[in-house]
């Protein structure tokens, strides 16, 4: 038994030996991430500890530079220590937004001014339900908050009732007319982003946006999903923490309780591990082979069963997935921007640790998932970040040679993020740093040799890109420009017929259209024009949650929609091996 | 062109992945009666030690090392009708696949050709492959190592329970266990209590050279 001390927070909390710090940072009610779930391979839990504690092992040593540099996930504890965590990581830079296409208000929420009570023993709620007037308490009898809420009437002798409907269902009871509300999310494995939607004008009146509590747990899918197969509470640890995140949201959102209280519908996108957790669902069967998820299909649920703290009888809705790895944030993307009514040849790219493609050829729909890894979210690459502040997130080299870039909030640079390394590797190619095969070019323009040195191409005094970082950017766009080319294969058209490409997900936003085909994202021989919809995921729940039309377009979508596994696939090692040159 | 010359020529022209160029060289040397044995370990395998070589130090990468195997078994196949058996040592076995539960497979078939290249015989399970199949097949082939590759967090247990059978039957020091892909790394293999980690393919087959006291 020892004692470890926040130093910044001052916060002082028992431990055991042979505590992680992560466990300690945990334990504290602090939050460090762990992109790689303490597996020791990312090296970006550094963080100051001094005490009592074990000496580095070999791999620890491989990512520490500097006195009292740990790393959370491996360094344990013996004794008293003290931590210092990192400088407040700083607001991830999503897009919150996206493109739609624009639809029609058609709610199922709709306020109504009901009939008042009349003087009688027959209990009020019970003569709305029974007298045939259409109305319904969903499960037969009322909620007991509807009970609760009919006797808030008795007790204000109200004259004049309003109800707010779900379809025909009675959900809100009151004696003045209120907002009727609504809240759209998109949880991505990274970043969440939420809309508070007026239903009775479809508006929206506020967005907000966060990072995903669950990076604590893991960076990506597949290391969350292994911390569920590790820890038997994993998947509740998991759903608390989102589902505390995604409350805090509705608050900031609504700004008060009371008001969150007026939010009588929920759509959330989300790829398919994302909505298993939300739900606490064991994840493990989606990673896997055969990679079969527990559910696909919309979930309609009472928000008292989930967990929200909104209107107790308010509907949250999961929308459907198509796969394990083609989830609803994929089919409301698609819906969003009518990518389904394409008249000419398109593809749907979401790029991120894995890379979601969609297909449409004269209305047959195709997707796919590749596992891209991490490169072209700024991970696994030497100096690499999130697309945060400090970030460099565009980069181009002019003819006379010199350097232009520019950082997320224009600060100091601290990393390169996935956009900044997609425009770095480009202008690499381009001006022959590097060569066709991914090689550094050993034959370098004299104007540029003092930048290269061992490898390693240095942008600042402190921030290069190696060798190594163009093979994994090369293994990131190999996978993705194999996975069109397959699908392309599939429904039997060249790269060269399809008209447009257009590129879903927050990250996709910062990219240079120009950057995308001098690096090969795109199979060789694409053409055609190149737009960027952001973060068409939570569009997708908008759209769902003002028109019901979009939710049974999105529905019908998920039944449509053909997938296509690309691991099992023979060629896809043939394709992936020719697209991961430069040329 | 003498002996020595036209080994060079042969390491050359596969480093330079060139493989018709090999597969005419080969012809070359058994118009002059080299014997193939020669012909494989100074020229062949020497220019593949060339190319893992190239590929550690990131000149090379996956296209340039396997275009460089397309080389080196245009080659083989040339001389290798001709080879005498008894001249050969016995090649290790190895048997290499795909733990259960994951169907990524290109790291492990890389590790595959690579060692193909390099004189082991191997017997490839694929992907998604039950656990206890790898030790059946190792049973069956006497195999003197096992190999098995993930790319996925999720199913790299896999390998720990591969091991902890072998223990539990008797034999585990029947066989060296290598384990590679994506998470893995040198702690899970101490962890775990595999013989030998590698980081990509290329180091596999040379530390696996290695282990076996074949250099």
């Amino acid at each position: 038994m020892g004692m470890a001390h926040f130093t910044k927070e001052n916060i002082t909390i028992e431990v055991n030996e042979g505590d992680r710090l992560s466990d300690c940072i945990q334990a504290a009610g602090l939050v460090l991430e762990t992109p790689c779930n303490g597996l020791g391979l990312c090296g970006k839990c550094r963080v100051k500890a001094w005490g009592d504690l074990t000496l580095p092992d070999e791999l620890e040593s491989r990512f520490i530079n500097a006195p009292d540099v740990r790393l959370a996930c491996l360094a344990r504890v013996k004794g008293d220590v003290c931590i210092e965590l990192p400088p407040k990581c700083n607001q991830l830079k999503t897009i919150n937004q996206g493109f739609a296409i624009e639809v029609d208000l058609d709610s199922s929420v709709k306020q109504v001014r009901l009939p008042a009570p009349t003087k009688t023993a027959q209990p009020y709620l019970e003569s709305l339900l029974d007298s045939g007037s259409g109305f319904s308490s969903g499960s037969g009898s009322g909620s007991v908050d509807l009970y609760q809420k009919a006797g808030k009437l008795e007790q204000a002798r109200a004259q004049q009732v309003y109800g707010v409907l779900f379809d025909n269902e009675i959900i809100d009871l009151g004696t003045e007319p209120g907002e009727i509300q609504g809240v759209a999310i998109d949880i991505g494995t990274t970043g969440i982003s939420a809309y508070l939607l007026d239903l009775a004008s479809g508006k929206i009146l506020q967005k907000t946006s966060c990072l995903n509590p669950q990076t604590e747990f893991g960076g990506d899918v597949l290391s969350r999903i292994s911390y569920c197969l590790e820890n038997p509470q994993g998947p509740k640890q998991l759903q608390e923490a989102i589902l505390g995140k995604l409350n805090e949201l509705v608050i900031d959102l609504t700004v008060d309780a009371n008001r969150a209280k007026r939010v009588y519908q929920v759509v959330i996108a989300g790829n398919t591990t994302m909505l298993h957790l939300v739900l606490g669902v064991y994840p493990g069967s989606i990673a896997r082979a055969p990679y079969r998820p527990v559910f696909l299909k919309q979930v309609d649920l009472k928000a008292r069963d989930t967990g929200f703290l909104i209107c107790p009888d308010a509907r949250v809705t999961l929308l459907p997935s198509a796969s394990g790895y083609v989830g609803a944030d994929i089919l409301a993307g698609v819906v969003a921007t009518a990518f389904d009514k394409k008249d000419v040849p398109a593809i749907f790219l979401d790029i991120g640790t894995n890379g979601e493609i969609v297909v449409n050829l004269g209305g047959r729909l195709i997707a796919t998932s590749t596992a891209a890894g991490p490169a072209l979210e700024g991970m696994n690459i030497s100096c690499g970040c999130r697309a945060e502040e400090g970030a460099i997130d565009s980069f181009s080299i002019d003819d006379q040679f010199e350097l232009h870039f520019t950082t997320i909030g224009s600060t100091y640079p601290k990393g390169i993020c996935g956009s900044g390394l997609i425009d770095i590797t480009a202008a690499m190619v381009k001006h022959r740093l590097v060569l066709a095969s991914g090689r550094f070019n050993p034959d370098l323009d004299p104007r540029i040799q003092a930048r290269v040195r061992d490898k390693k191409f240095y942008l600042t005094e402190e921030l290069y890109i190696s060798q190594t970082d163009i093979r994994q950017l090369q293994l990131a766009k190999g996978a993705i420009a194999a996975g069109v080319t397959l699908l392309l294969e599939e429904v039997g058209i060249p790269p060269e017929a399809i008209e447009e490409a257009v590129i879903a997900g927050a990250f996709g936003y910062h990219i240079n259209p120009e950057s995308i085909l001098e690096i090969g994202l795109l199979p060789k021989g694409f053409r055609g024009t190149i737009s960027f919809v952001g973060n068409s995921s939570v569009e997708g729940a908008r759209l769902a949650l003002i028109n019901q039309g979009v939710m049974t377009q999105i529905k019908d979508l998920k039944h449509r929609i053909e997938v296509l596994e690309l691991s099992t696939n023979p060629r896809f090692q043939d394709y992936f091996v020719k697209a991961l040159g430069f040329k | 062109m003498d002996k020595e010359t036209l080994f060079r020529e042969i390491s050359h022209a596969l480093v330079e992945f060139e493989v018709e160029k090999v597969a005419e060289l080969a012809e070359q040397t058994l118009l002059q009666n080299i014997p193939a044995f020669e012909t494989i370990t100074e020229g062949l395998v020497t220019g593949m030690k060339e190319v893992s070589r190239l590929f550690e130090e990131e000149e090379y990468f996956l296209p340039e090392v396997l275009m460089c195997s397309d080389a080196f078994n245009a080659g083989l196949e040339v001389v290798n009708p001709h080879l005498d058996k008894a001249s050969l040592e016995k090649p290790i076995k190895m048997v290499i696949g795909v733990v259960e539960g994951d169907t990524h497979d290109i790291g492990k078939n890389l590790v595959g050709i690579l060692s193909g290249a390099s004189g082991f015989e191997v017997y490839d399970l694929g992907r998604d492959v039950p656990l206890d199949r790898f030790i059946e097949k190792a049973e069956e082939v006497e195999s003197d190592m096992i190999c098995m590759s993930t790319l996925m967090t999720t199913t790299m247990d896999g390998m720990k329970t591969v091991i902890d059978r072998l223990i539990e039957r008797n034999i585990r020091d029947k066989y060296k266990v290598l384990i590679g892909g994506g998470p893995i790394s040198q702690t899970f293999c101490d962890k775990i209590g595999a013989d030998l980690y590698a980081n990509d393919a290329s180091s596999a087959v040379r530390k696996a050279k290695e282990l076996m006291g074949r250099v």
